[in-house]
Order: C-alpha cells, then structure tokens, then sequence
C-alpha cells in the first residue's frame, strides 16, 4: 500500500492507529477514524462560520480532544492552521497577548480557535479576529473534506518566541508526508505494534510532528499535556511503562529533568523494557545528560539503545538526522583548540577535550553536507555550516518569498562529518536554545535596550548551564548608563519586565555594568561570547 | 497543624529558589522580576499545593502576576475549602 501524500489522505487510509488522552488531556481512546468524523463536522462549524480553504486559523488549546479536533477540522476544511501556546505560568498573560497579537497579523489570521475562557484575553489583543468555540464547532454537520494539492500547507509553524519578529514556517502536505514516512521507516513503526507516548506542546515542531508520525505510520499514540510531565516527571515513564509505548521524543532538557526530579520511591513497578527509541533533539546534546539518563533507569529496563539522538528543524518540518535504532549513541572527542579553527583533531590533553554526541546519519533520501565560507564542500572532520537538501524541507516563511523546496538549505548550525554522522558542533550565529526553542539574542537585547538608563547597543545576551541541573539559563550583560534615572534594582526589573512582555522569556541572571563593562568590536557590534566569558570570570574586565 | 502565612511563605520560596535574601523579596514584584519562567514555577507551585493542600490550576496561573496576587489566590482557595 502506499504512503498517504496528506492529512486527509492518512485519516481516510488509518486501519488500526488512534489517539488515546491521558495525563489531564483527557480521558479515553479514539480511532483516526472516528476523528475524522468529527473532523468533517468540525469543518462543516468553519464553513458556516465563514473560515475556509487557504485561510488561516490559530490554534490556541492545550493538548486535548479539542486541539486534536481542531487541528484535523482545518486540515479537512483546507484551512491552515497555526498552532500557538495558550498562556502558561505566573503572570504570563501579558506576554500571551502580546505574542498573539503580532502572530495573527503575521500570518493574516482569520479566526482563533481557543477554549470560551481565552477568548476576551484574545479579543482584547486582536480584535479583528473572528473566535471560535472548538466544542460548538465540533457539532455542526459534516461536509464534505477539501482534497489538498501535494504543495498546499499542512500548516504554519511558528519559529522563535519573539513578538516582534515571529516567523512562520509553512510545510506542506507533500513535506509532511515524506518526514513522517522516514521517520516511521528509520524507526521500525509498525503499525499494529507502534505506541508512540508524547507529552510534547503541540505549538512546538517535536510536539505536533511527533504526533502526525503516529497518523501517517497508522499508529497508537498516547498524548498528555506538558504540565503532566513538568508537575511529575515520573509520569512520562508510567505512561511509557503503562501503555507499553515503543517509541517517546522529548527535547534534551527533558532528560536532564527526569533523571534528577524522578525518586526511587516513584519508581516501584516500572518497566520500560518496551520503549526502543526515544528521540533525543531539539537543543545541543551533552553526552552526561544521556549517560545520567540511561544509568537512572536501565534498572527499570532502558535498554541502551533506546537513547536515540537526532537533529532537525522545523525548516525541515522535524527530522534530518537519526541514529539507527539499533545503535546505542556514540560520541567522539576532540580538541577544542582545533575546533576553534576549525578542525575536528584527538583532544590535546583533558583540558582540550571536548565530547560531541552524534546525530547520526541523515534519514534517506535527505542529503546532510558541510560547506565552508565560499561554498565549497568540506571533508570529514571540516568544520562548516551545516546545509541539507531533501523532501522535507518547507516551502518558505509565511508572508515572506516562497522557496523552492527542492533547493538546498543552510541550516545556520556548524558542524562536522565522520564516517556519515552529523555532529553538530555550535551555530553559525549566536542562538539562544531555551527549553527547546530557539530565540535571537539580537530581540532579547533589543527589548533590553528600550528600556530608559539601559545604554543604546550595549546588551549582551548569552546562555550559561546551570551547574546543577545542565539546563541553560538565560543571562543578560547590561551597560547602565552613567546618569540612569532608575535606581539599578529598578533598572533590573524594568528589564526583566520588558524581555518578558517582548519576548516570552524570563532572564535568570542579569549583571548591570558600568561603561565599557560590556565587550564590543571596533565597529562597535557587540561580542557575546567575550561578554560571556566576562560573565563567568573567565575574562578580566 | 499550623498553616504559614501564603505571603510570607511564598517570599520565602522565591527566596530560596533564587538564591536571594529574604529582606529583598518584595510582595509586589512579579515572578519575572526574578527570572521564574514557567517551568521553574513548577515546583514553587507543587510547594503551594502540598503546604496549603490545594489544588492549582495551570489555567488560573496566567493572571497571577506578583507575589501578592498569588498569595490572594491562595487565600481564596483556603477559604472556600
């Protein structure tokens, strides 16, 4: 049989595979093809309410019968739908409506979806949005599903959690179908055996394509919504061990969590001798995170294999990389010093020594290489910007000229080829990875620089690891100018306060500075990494 | 059982995870004004629940900006239990 080319497609062709809600999602099992009518309905709600095909609808729902619905409605109404978080912790809804309010005008949204409690926090940020209620949708009658041209947009997602600068990425259904099928072939899914267990936030790339792997594999997923993992970590395992899940992404932080906040005491009865892969991704991968990980549970059955690491992108709508499953993870060392410039050689000394875990090999048919500079194509152990080629790769940023799929892309990332593997090895341009997400330093700085007493251009913003868990903590390097109105105290607040409200993002540490405290080139650009090293004494100042 | 006071007792928890004095927690500052991002929330609200016996919903968090408005909110859940 061949391999559905679409959403709609996956649905009509599903034969075994469904969703079960677990965690605080929700309760009970449903069939993809039970979804599916209740898709056809949902999207019978959006004709009547006028949202149809190509138009936009954000999704703001957690994780729920609700998000499910509303997600397979616009994809059967031919609507594109972008999924966006609903506010989370302490006094977030300042930020939500702020981020909401410029990714509806980013992507020309016609209508929100989200549950009847948000929706005067969302008219107040974007009053021209049409709302709609998914549990009043869901019950108007069926109509007849969009059939999607390959090309068309499986949906849009969002890039970085900047205000300012949202970015949409738009995979198509042809993207989409050609991933999910790699990723099921790279990792033995087998339809009537698969249970793939996610807890992932369906706003994030991991999250949503890691569930849309189960629909096109024909697959048992379990979904719980992040807050069950983050309020009791264990809970990810019980529901691996409960469901007999066989396959669990999760972004590298979240290995880290789990290994040091799970207790014995939890643990009584586990057995997690039925999970083969557990995607490891979405941030830099430091081999200790792995190694805490399968030591903490081996004795609950983590076979060593299991720890699969991978390297993706929403660019490339999830995966490009995997360890073969039949692989346990692999790391290699090399010498700083030659990394530096560019080189990866044998470690002189343990002080020169730094681990990189593999990203394995690129998932066939991707192409994975590595260019330096002037576009030539490196050797092994060169290092180069990471570029990929391959069918899934997206069609563009929304609102932005559309790219030809097909073309090569560079990813941005640095990096080395060894034998076939990928590793990565830093980026190209700075990047903050928080929690699985990418942010740009420049919009934290900037944030920072609107701020009265702060002076013009002379931010920093890095992360640090924090030494006790591995998890990277954003830190911000602030000039203060000489005669600030503010009182430093209150120029810290009004800092903090104000990359939260642009950018979604708290700021764990921020030193003031007075001037020249701050590191900048001769043109005057500001030089992270050295205001990094300042930051940790490892600089003089 | 003695129950501390949630005002005094979240100033403390704010203290500890930041690893900041006491004396310079103020009530009306907001949770960003330390660095809390949601996940590092987590566990001061799992401290919330088990101390005062309450159960938190996520969904009531977005609203709650100072540590005032949160120890307000537990208040209320105190008294309508």
């Amino acid at each position: 049989m061949s391999f559905p080319q679409s959403i709609l497609e996956a649905l009509e062709a599903s034969r075994h595979g469904g969703v079960r809600l677990a965690g605080g999602a929700g309760e009970g099992r449903r069939s993809y093809g039970e979804l599916a009518a209740r898709a056809r309905r949902l999207a019978g709600g959006l004709a009547a309410a006028g949202v149809g095909r190509g138009d936009r609808a954000l999704l703001v729902l957690p994780t729920g019968q609700a998000f499910v619905d509303a997600f397979f409605g616009c994809s059967l109404a031919g609507t594109i739908p972008c999924q966006l978080s609903p506010p989370e912790g302490f006094g977030s809804a300042r930020a939500f409506r702020a981020r909401l309010a410029g990714l509806a005008r980013q992507v020309g949204a016609a209508c929100a979806i989200a549950e009847a409690q948000l929706h005067a926090a969302i008219a107040e940020a974007a009053p021209e949005l049409r709302l709609l209620d998914p549990t009043e949708l869901v019950t108007a009658p069926e109509v007849p599903p969009v059939r999607p041209a390959p090309a068309d947009p499986a949906f849009v997602q969002f890039t970085s959690g900047t205000t300012r600068t949202p970015r949409g990425v738009v995979v198509s259904q042809k993207a989409l179908a050609a991933n999910t099928e790699q990723i099921g072939r790279a990792t033995g899914m087998r339809s009537e055996e698969t249970v793939v267990v996610s807890w992932l936030p369906m706003f994030h790339d991991m999250g949503l394509v890691g569930w849309l792997v189960s629909l096109f594999n024909d697959t048992e997923v379990v979904l719980s919504p992040p807050r069950s993992f983050l309020r009791r970590p264990v809970s990810w395992l019980r529901t691996i061990s409960e469901w007999r899940g066989t396959h669990s992404p999760a972004p590298t932080f979240a290995y880290g969590y789990a290994a040091s906040r799970v207790r014995d005491r939890e643990l009584e009865g586990l057995d997690l001798s039925s999970w083969r892969t557990a995607f490891v991704g979405a941030e830099p991968i430091p081999a200790d995170v792995l190694r805490t990980f399968a030591a903490r549970f081996a004795p609950y059955g983590l076979a060593p294999e299991t720890l699969l690491p991978c390297y993706g992108m929403a660019e490339a709508t999830l995966a490009l990389t995997f360890c073969p499953d039949d692989w346990p993870w692999n790391s290699v060392l090399v010498s700083r010093r030659a990394l530096q410039a560019g080189h990866a050689r044998p470690p002189d000394g343990e002080d020169d020594a730094l681990e990189v875990v593999s990203c394995g090999v690129p998932l066939d048919p991707t192409e994975v290489w590595v260019e330096d500079a002037a576009g030539h194509r490196l050797g092994d152990d060169e290092v180069g910007e990471v570029w990929v080629r391959g069918p899934s790769l997206f069609s563009g940023y929304w609102g932005e000229a559309p790219r030809d799929p097909t073309a090569p892309f560079a990813t941005g990332d640095l990096g080395f080829v060894r034998k076939g593997e990928l590793y990565v090895a830093g980026r190209k341009k700075d990047l903050l990875i928080l929690r699985g997400e990418n942010h740009h330093p420049e919009e934290v700085e900037w944030a920072a620089a609107r701020v009265p007493g702060v002076r013009m251009g002379r931010c920093a913003a890095f992360t640090v690891p924090d030494p006790a868990t591995g998890d990277e903590r954003l830190c911000l390097l602030v000039e203060a100018e000489r005669r600030a109105l503010l009182a430093p105290a209150e120029l810290e607040v009004a800092i903090r306060r104000r990359v939260h409200e642009e950018c979604g993002l708290a700021v764990e540490d921020l030193r003031l500075v007075g001037p020249g405290g701050v590191p900048v080139t001769t043109s005057g650009k500001v030089r992270r990494a050295a205001a990094r090293a300042r930051f940790l004494g490892e600089e003089p100042e | 059982m003695d129950r501390p006071d949630p005002l005094d007792f979240l100033c403390e928890q704010v203290a500890k995870l930041t690893w900041t004095e006491r004396a310079r927690i103020r009530p009306d500052a907001r949770f960003i004004d330390f660095g809390i991002d949601s996940v590092r929330a987590m566990d001061l609200v799992i401290e919330l629940e088990q101390t005062f016996g309450i159960e938190i919903d996520d969904r009531d968090l977005a609203e709650l900006e100072t540590l005032r408005d949160v120890a307000a909110y537990v208040e209320r859940k105190l008294e309508a239990t």
